[in-house]
């Protein structure tokens, strides 16, 4: 049984979430169940199509069709259980207590509102007034890095990638929540400014001592950044743990793939594993564990019967019925 | 062993579709939305209607010896004119051309439009997306049914009323320029794309990625543009008959609309001359609308609703059969 | 870049209204000269001797705009620049119809009877039309989508001399409620002036053709705004905002914002739409705006009256397209930053 040590910020209980098409009704998330720690940065990795996005709205409690939650509880904060509650209610801790900072790349800022205007905006529908609230937003876009005031006056389309990150990270932070969800806060950023937005989220952690969420399919980046790393595939959660534990023994055959696949500089020379084939998609799903069709070191059991989950600490489980058999097979297959 | 020999014969004789096709999966799409299916229904039973008409009428329609401005009756279902015609037989004689032209309309201007959209498109910034484009501009800006209209006053000078082939004729010619623009920005973002790139690059030549890429790619669109045209076609054809530009003689809707509105009807209370016609050429107008709608839908698909409350039901059958409702994380 | 481009577009629009405008050359000169000839003598000749030398320098005007060949044996080109420099002075000749008042004459005094119902109505479709596209866009595939969609495409596909037709014959003939007829009434003994009762009756007997337009335009803007709208919706920028704890209902308050833009680039085709409609139903409203007289001078073949109302329309629309090109630059804060369309 799970000791429960520490509040954790989210709770996610036995969540299901599909879509609805023409063909009918495809679960995207299957079972999730997961516990993210107050006070530190976790990472949820996956490729595209893993479901990692669709857990995020469903924390947000933003459920529009053709999404459906069909089973599940969230708790946020350990007293908001966000599924069950309404519209209204919703919105009173949307951006209060639990904020959201979307992709750079997309367009997340309206675009025909200059900079202020978008917080203008944002105070307005609490009621709370821009001006008598300039100080704030002064500071917090200090706290992004912005010296000068005069991006205020900015259209959207005037910012660099960078900047408009920056600007959505200041006006997500507006309201001090205490929990963030970031979605992929790097991606369709060059390196440079990909390491300064790091920087930034590392030190507004820190200093603000937020609950951070973030979601990227840049495993290498969450590694560098993140106190804990859930790594999904297919809808599920194979494996979550600290990332200490995950980047010495990964637990799951798809983690260490995952980690092997990415070159790096010692790498260099050697060959490096790969994971064969794709994804095989929400409407064929395997029968057994959802990677066994794509595991080198899958077997007929793991084909046909789920694996169980193993929890061994307050957040930490795995699921793989191969552990830690699977290990030693990792030497015969690319050594 | 009978039922299944008649399975196999049947498979024979059946058709062969191709379900993947662009054209089939619209049909489809067309098909499962409510508005379109009503619209389909509706221009289905005004098309049988008409075909009636051709065969058959209650009284000649060109007979004028009834007696005048009868309200409608039992014998004469929708009344009779001032000139001692029965309304009903004129109704059903008179549709058949104007749903002709206006669908004739459609295909040709949907045709012309694809021509100079698609050679504009894929010949972007060149001297002659210039010049087509700049022809395309004018027929947006200038109305073509006002052109048509001073050249049938001209042609009345001469004594020449305008007959169906001469009013098909102008209207395609005047009802292409909305879908050849939008065709053009249509190619022009669909040849950015990196399939149609990569297929130039490899020296497909232009005329397979118009047939096997651009066209089927914007199907929806070049659909939803003959329905558009179409209404063009019916609208500036009574605008045409309107104005008295078209041959008096013959009996159609649009001839029914301009006598009625000769013989004053609309002052004498003898609705039942203006009002079918009327209400005839809105429905068939409207069933091309509804139709629109439905292609709207499915090309863009955040236009689409969705019925959560069937799918609920849905989920609560499945959590009964997987009974808690866990799957492989116990 | 902004003034580069309105040049550019001004530069275009005039291409655009020159060769509107050609059309009310060449089309005359298609025609046997002998025929137009004919009628233009038929018309005139009875007046001729009523009004002497006059008489002949109306024909020669008419001669060279109509460029009747037997008569006339410039060429082309030098017919054109005559032309041309008439269509600039307004100088279109005398009406054939109401002969001998000059076709300019004809014009200034009816288009702003045309201007008086196209105005509202478009004014009044835009706001009617934008508010129920709204609420069709917020309850879309609800009862009162359908009914606001079907409702207004109904009237839009209906011809819109047939609902004037029938709103004369139900609320003018039969009810008493809308005045029937003419743009004032002329039985009070009210005169044309500058006062409240003058007025009252040209609002009143405006009111029943500007309700007929409004019925036939508003389905374009239901469209646009819900077309627009929806997708506006769902945009990530409005999410952002869902995200941040903003209510539906100010954010759909921004989504209309938003959504309205481009249909201030509809206002022009809008007034093209309605102006056409106007055309078709000022003759059955009996009321004396430039469509009545289009009417009037088909039946007739009045051509010159007819080539100055074709001049009128064209310069028109050309102008009501530039404009929207300008308004839409000054509202989007994109526009002039954005690449432009190349067309």
């Amino acid at each position: 049984m799970v000791i429960m040590v520490t509040e954790p910020a989210i709770s996610v209980r036995g969540l299901r979430v599909g879509y609805i098409s023409d063909s009918g009704l495809t679960t995207v998330l299957r079972n999730v169940t997961i516990d993210i720690p107050s006070n530190k940065i976790t990472g949820i990795a996956g490729e595209s199509g893993s479901g990692k996005s669709t857990l995020a709205s469903a924390i947000m409690k933003f459920i529009n069709p053709p999404m459906l939650v069909e089973s599940g509880s969230i708790i946020v904060d350990g007293k908001y259980d966000v599924l069950s509650m309404d519209n209204e209610q919703v919105n009173e801790i949307r951006g209060k207590l639990i904020s959201f900072v979307p992709q750079a790349a997309q367009n997340s800022l309206n675009p025909i509102r200059k900079v202020k205007e978008i917080f203008f905006d944002v105070l307005k529908s609490r009621g709370m007034d821009y001006y008598s609230n300039i100080n704030v937003i002064y500071r917090a876009l200090e706290d992004v890095g912005f010296s000068d005031k005069q991006v205020l006056d900015m259209y959207p389309f005037q910012l660099s990638g960078g900047m408009r990150q920056r600007v959505v990270i200041a006006v997500s932070l507006i309201l001090d929540p205490r929990i963030v969800i970031m979605d992929e806060p790097t991606t369709g950023l060059d390196v440079v400014v990909q390491h300064e937005i790091l920087k930034l989220i590392k030190r507004l952690q820190k200093e603000k001592s937020l609950s951070l969420l973030i979601i990227s399919h840049d495993i290498a980046m969450l590694f560098q950044i993140s106190d804990y790393i859930a790594v999904m595939y297919g809808g599920q959660v194979l494996e979550y743990g600290s990332y200490e534990t995950l980047l010495e023994d990964a637990y799951n055959p798809y983690t260490y793939l995952l980690l092997h696949s990415v070159p790096t500089i010692t790498s260099r020379g050697k060959k490096l594993p790969r994971i064969p084939g794709d994804f095989e998609g929400f409407g064929r799903y395997p029968k057994g564990c959802v990677f066994s069709s794509r595991c080198p070191f899958a077997t007929d059991t793991c084909r046909e019967v789920p694996p169980e989950k193993v929890s061994y600490d307050q957040y930490g489980f795995y699921i793989c019925s191969r552990y830690p058999e699977w290990k030693k097979e990792v030497k015969k297959i690319y050594e | 062993m009978g039922v299944s020999r008649t399975k196999q014969r049947e498979r024979r004789f059946r058709i062969n579709v191709d379900k993947q096709s662009a054209f089939y999966s619209l049909l489809q799409g067309i098909w499962e939305q409510r508005i379109s299916r009503v619209g389909l229904y509706l221009l289905l039973g005004i098309i049988v209607f008409c075909t009636i008409g051709v065969f058959y009428t209650p009284y000649n329609p060109n007979q004028t010896s009834f007696p005048r401005d009868l309200p409608p009756s039992f014998q004469h279902l929708l009344g009779t004119t001032d000139y001692g015609q029965d309304v009903f037989s004129q109704l059903l004689v008179g549709g058949f051309p104007v749903i002709a032209v206006g669908i004739l309309t459609g295909l040709i201007g949907t045709f012309i439009a694809i021509l100079v959209g698609i050679t504009a498109g894929l010949y972007a910034d060149t001297i002659v997306d210039r010049i087509l484009s700049g022809i395309t501009q004018i027929f947006l800006i200038i109305p073509g049914i006002l052109i048509i209209e001073l050249i049938g006053a001209y042609l009345g000078a001469i004594s020449i009323k305008l007959g169906y082939f001469v009013i098909l004729g102008a209207l395609s010619a005047t009802g292409w320029a909305w879908g050849a623009r939008v065709l053009r920005s249509l190619v022009l973002s669909t040849r950015r794309k990196e399939y149609i790139l990569s297929s130039e690059l490899i020296g497909e030549s232009k005329m397979n990625v118009i047939f096997q890429q651009i066209i089927p790619n914007n199907l929806p669109f070049i659909a939803s543009n003959f329905f558009f045209t179409a209404i063009y076609g019916i609208a500036g054809l009574t605008f045409i008959y309107y104005f008295g530009l078209g041959s008096l003689t013959q009996v159609n809707w649009g001839t029914m609309l301009y006598w009625s509105l000769g013989g004053e009807a609309y002052l004498r209370g003898l609705w039942w001359w203006y009002v079918p016609p009327g209400l005839m050429i809105g429905l068939v107008a409207l069933s091309f609308a509804l139709i629109n709608r439905g292609i709207d839908r499915v090309a863009n698909p955040k236009l689409r609703e969705w019925n959560i409350k069937k799918y609920y039901k849905q989920i609560k059958e499945n959590n009964g059969d997987n009974g808690d409702g866990t799957g492989n994380i116990s | 870049m902004k003034k580069e481009y309105l040049i550019k577009r001004g530069i275009y629009y005039i291409i655009i209204w020159f060769v509107g405008i050609s059309i009310d050359f060449i089309l005359p000169r298609l025609i046997p000269g002998s025929v137009l000839g004919t009628i233009i003598y038929g018309r005139i000749g009875a007046a001729a001797s009523a009004y002497g030398n006059n008489v002949q320098q109306e024909i020669e005007i008419l001669v060279q705009q109509l460029g009747l060949s037997q008569y006339y044996h410039t060429p082309l080109y030098i017919q054109y620049f005559d032309f041309l420099k008439d269509i600039i002075q307004l100088n279109f000749g005398p009406s054939l119809l109401e002969f001998p008042v000059p076709v300019s004459q004809i014009i200034e005094e009816a288009a702003p009877w045309t201007f008086a119902i196209v105005i509202p109505a478009v004014v009044g479709a835009f706001f009617i039309g934008n508010i129920l596209g709204r609420t069709a866009a917020l309850s879309r595939g609800g009862i009162k989508d359908y009914l606001i969609v079907g409702g207004t495409m109904f009237l839009y596909t209906f011809p819109v001399f047939v609902t004037g037709e029938i709103l004369i014959e139900f609320l003018a003939v039969d009810a008493h409620i809308f005045p029937l007829g003419s743009q004032y009434n002329t039985f009070k003994f009210i005169r044309p002036e500058f006062s409240l009762p003058f007025i009252w009756s040209v609002v009143y007997h405006a009111m029943l053709p500007v309700i007929t337009l409004i019925a036939f335009s508003l389905a374009g803007w239901v469209m646009g705004m819900r077309n627009n709208m929806i997708p506006i919706l769902q945009e990530d920028y409005m999410n952002y905002y869902r995200l941040m704890g903003v209510p539906e209902k100010q954010v759909s308050q921004k989504a209309y914002r938003l959504a309205l833009l481009p249909n201030f680039t509809s206002f022009s085709i809008a007034l093209g739409y309605s102006v056409l409609g106007a055309i078709a139903i000022e003759l059955l409203f009996n009321y004396a705006g430039l469509g009545y007289f289009f009417n009037e001078a088909i039946t007739a073949l009045d051509y010159p009256l007819l080539n100055g109302i074709f001049f009128m329309l064209v310069t028109a629309m050309v102008l009501s397209n530039f404009v929207a090109d300008i308004v839409y630059g000054m509202i989007d804060p994109r526009t002039s930053h954005e690449e432009t369309e190349g067309v």
